[in-house]
């Protein structure tokens, strides 16, 4: 195989490239859920404390 | 169950595109397993910094188990003053001599072989090696002869031994004489065109640790030598404020080092154990110049309850500087595992959602042990930091154990259970030699994993109970006033005993299999490596 | 790989799910921007910092004479100051103690000077789990209104040598 053939094979598997990663997603969506709840979980004790400036 | 795809784990790469002629004039050998080139020279000095790294890492994880002890209610191992004392040595073993000695055997690796490239220049690496050293043992004898009781921050006024600082300031300058060696080598190995294009992504992290690194020392410098000055007698003691200020961009900023380099080698075991290409490089790359801009600032997280800085600089230091780093750890987030699901999938793991995950080699320890860091650096260090390090809500956090249970959960889960990962590879591939005990090297992250995770969490409820941290007697025995904390919060602290105790066991055993490996090992010069 | 040399045109715009990724993430990270200040404006807790230079000898003088005009009792041998509501309350640290004990009225505002004469110390008020650092040489000024009456802990939260876990107080409010 030559050079531009080699280039044009590995051209065309980039753009047909199946780059669906949907587990992934779940994950960091799982991430980012957990992430929202323990944040506005600790806003939510702070409220709860003395007033202070 | 291992999958049949996997065999032979070790990816051979099928082209090296960008690799010209090497500039190493003979003394470098390819490797049996990966076909890259490794620089005999660098060899040794990433085996030096490689085994003063574990040896930094055995002595504050056989400290850690006796504060663990300590601080387990019913055991109250040790007494008060050595408490203290083996606390402030296990800041330093861990936080920065296993650290640093480890990454700047990283820097090195990723400076040659993947660059194609020799050593930048010998004499700087012994230079850096050797300043290294005498400041890490000055340091440690200072420590353990009792004086310098300060703790890793060694706040002013409280004041060590002069030699503890002068130590500290021998090993930062030892270190930034490593890192500029590093970029010694990238400028050889572009002068003389080893390499064609963009550097490899790992590099690309390696230099983005490595600027951090020269800030960071720069901050050390900086807080370090007037107070190295004041504890001689020769200059007024520095404000105890500006020392906090610049302190911790020393301390914080040391950290993200860390992460710097603990997402290279994320990225590194990805491509070592299944073989995981980063879908994006513009994304990848993207994010670690986020993290050069942006995260030095994490300074101010220390100050966010402290007179002399007012609203408006901690609001402003918190969020601008903050977000766009924690922006970059997200975006990592999703590259990293999207990088291994995409390269499983592509071997055929396509089953439903997590087909992959679970076809994925648990058994190897390099992917076990870069996956938990993975998992436990984002979902316990990072939601925990981004909300510690929010300016209000530090009001309920500042100096209780909930700050110890974060940065467990980053340093000790996500950076330190990764380097081990690496070091299942760095034996084989390095050392040339094989860790005996597969089977236990096998259970190794997961025991660490598990312990370090059960330490994080339970040192979070303690903390969130209003448990100080760097504390001795929950009790207070002996006090002026009786403080009864909530009986939650002593069970709590037994748990933390417990979650030491696991995750010293799983300390050890990497530690020792590590030892014997090197030393003792079977020696697979001129084969590939055993597949884990 | 990430440990080879990428292709020469590796610079993308993302696409798919990682630009639906860091999408979320920026938002995300708006969110956590914008929460501070509307909390520093519409919450009831900030630490703002207000802090003012100060010789610890000073300082000293200072709780002195607020003790010396507002003290009620005793505890265990430290005096009980009651400070006016709205009115200014001091709070030494020192290695081992905090001087002295305050007696607060809920619902009040006071404005609590806290400094320290020798280490940096922390104040820690227990069960409530507010902290806030304490330096030598700057007054810290805590605006802070007891919003729920008893016995509190006070303890430090930061290492100040070898007695620090037995440094602890208390802070009284009653109703």
């Amino acid at each position: 195989m030559s050079d531009e053939k080699a280039a044009e094979v590995i051209a065309s598997e980039h753009e047909h490239e199946d780059h669906k990663t949907p587990g992934t997603m779940v994950l960091v969506l799982i991430l980012l859920a957990s992430f929202a709840i323990y944040y506005f979980a600790n806003w939510k004790a702070l409220a709860d404390v003395w007033h202070v400036r | 169950m291992r999958a049949p795809a996997l065999e032979g784990d070790l990816p051979v790469p099928e082209e090296k595109p960008g690799f010209l002629k090497g500039n190493h004039a003979g003394a470098v050998r390819t490797c049996d397993t990966t076909g890259l080139p490794v620089c005999l020279e660098a060899q040794k000095f990433i085996q030096l910094n490689a085994v003063m790294a574990v040896v930094a890492l055995l002595i504050g994880g056989v400290v850690a188990l006796l504060l663990g002890l300590t601080r387990w209610p019913s055991v109250h191992l040790l007494p008060s003053e050595w408490y203290y004392r083996l606390l402030t040595a296990h800041g330093f073993n861990m936080l920065i001599f296993w650290m640093i000695f480890m990454e700047i055997g990283i820097l090195y690796f990723a400076g040659t072989t993947l660059l194609n490239s020799r050593l930048g220049s010998k004499a700087l690496a012994w230079l850096s090696f050797g300043l290294m050293v005498t400041g890490a043992v000055t340091v440690e004898a200072m420590v353990f002869a009792g004086k310098a009781d300060v703790l890793l921050t060694s706040y002013v006024p409280i004041k060590a031994h002069p030699a503890f600082y002068l130590g500290i300031i021998l090993f930062a300058v030892g270190a930034l004489v490593g890192v500029i060696n590093f970029f010694l080598t990238i400028y050889i190995a572009k002068r003389d065109k080893t390499y064609a294009g963009s550097v490899p992504l790992v590099v690309f992290g390696a230099i983005a640790a490595a600027i951090i690194a020269v800030v960071t020392l720069l901050h050390g410098a900086l807080v370090m030598i007037p107070t190295f000055t004041w504890s001689m007698g020769w200059t007024e003691m520095p404000d105890p404020a500006w020392y906090r200020l610049v302190w911790w961009g020393l301390g914080h900023s040391s950290q993200q080092i860390n992460v710097a380099a603990m997402v290279s080698c994320w990225y590194l075991l990805g491509t070592l154990t299944v073989g995981a290409k980063p879908l994006n490089q513009a994304v990848c790359r993207g994010a670690f110049v986020l993290y050069i801009l942006f995260i030095n600032l994490a300074s101010a997280h220390h100050l966010l309850v402290d007179p002399g800085v007012g609203a408006g600089w901690k609001i402003w230091n918190t969020s601008y500087a903050m977000y766009l780093a924690v922006l970059a750890s997200m975006i990592h987030g999703f590259t990293v595992p999207a990088s291994v699901e995409h390269a499983l999938r592509k071997k055929g793991f396509n089953k439903g959602l997590f087909g992959w995950l679970f076809a994925a080699p648990w058994k190897n320890p390099g992917f076990s042990a870069f996956f938990l860091s993975l998992v436990i650096f984002g979902f316990l260090g990072g939601i925990t930091g981004v909300t510690l390090g929010t300016q209000q809500i530090n009001i309920i956090a500042h100096n209780t154990l909930r700050i110890p249970g974060h940065f467990h959960a980053t340093v000790a889960g996500g950076a330190t259970l990764c380097f081990m990962g690496l070091a299942y590879y760095v034996v084989p591939l390095i050392f040339r030699k094989e860790y005996p005990l597969k089977a236990l090297a096998r259970l190794q992250p997961y025991l660490f994993a598990a312990g370090i995770v059960t330490m994080a969490i339970s040192m979070s409820f303690a903390g969130s109970y209003g448990v100080p941290r760097r504390h001795w007697d929950l009790e207070f025995t002996g006090s002026q006033f009786a403080v009864g904390f909530d009986s939650a919060a002593h069970f709590m602290m037994g748990i933390v005993g417990v979650g030491a105790t696991l995750a010293f066991t799983g300390l050890i055993i990497f530690v020792l299999l590590t030892v014997w490996a090197v030393f003792f090992g079977k020696s697979n010069a001129g084969k590939p490596m055993e597949s884990w | 790989m990430s440990i080879h040399f990428p292709e020469t045109n590796w610079f993308k715009a993302p696409t798919g799910g990682e630009r639906v990724w860091i999408g979320l993430a920026l938002a995300w990270c708006v969110v956590l921007t914008l929460a501070m200040p509307y909390w520093h404006f519409k919450g009831k807790q900030n630490s703002t910092g207000e802090s003012y230079r100060v010789a610890p000898a000073d300082f000293m003088a200072r709780t002195e004479k607020f003790v010396g005009t507002n003290k009620v009792g005793e505890l265990k041998g430290v005096p009980v100051v009651q400070p006016a509501p709205g009115g200014d309350a001091y709070l030494v640290a020192m290695m081992w103690k905090f001087y002295p004990v305050l007696k607060l009225k809920k619902d009040q505002t006071y404005r609590l000077h806290v400094s320290s004469l020798d280490l940096q110390h922390g104040f820690s008020l227990q069960p409530m789990n507010m902290n806030f650092q304490i330096l030598p040489g700057y007054d810290h000024v805590l605006t802070i209104t007891p919003t729920i009456s008893g016995e509190y802990s006070l303890i430090c939260n930061e290492f100040c040598g070898f007695g620090h876990h037995t440094m602890a107080s208390k802070i009284l409010v009653e109703d």
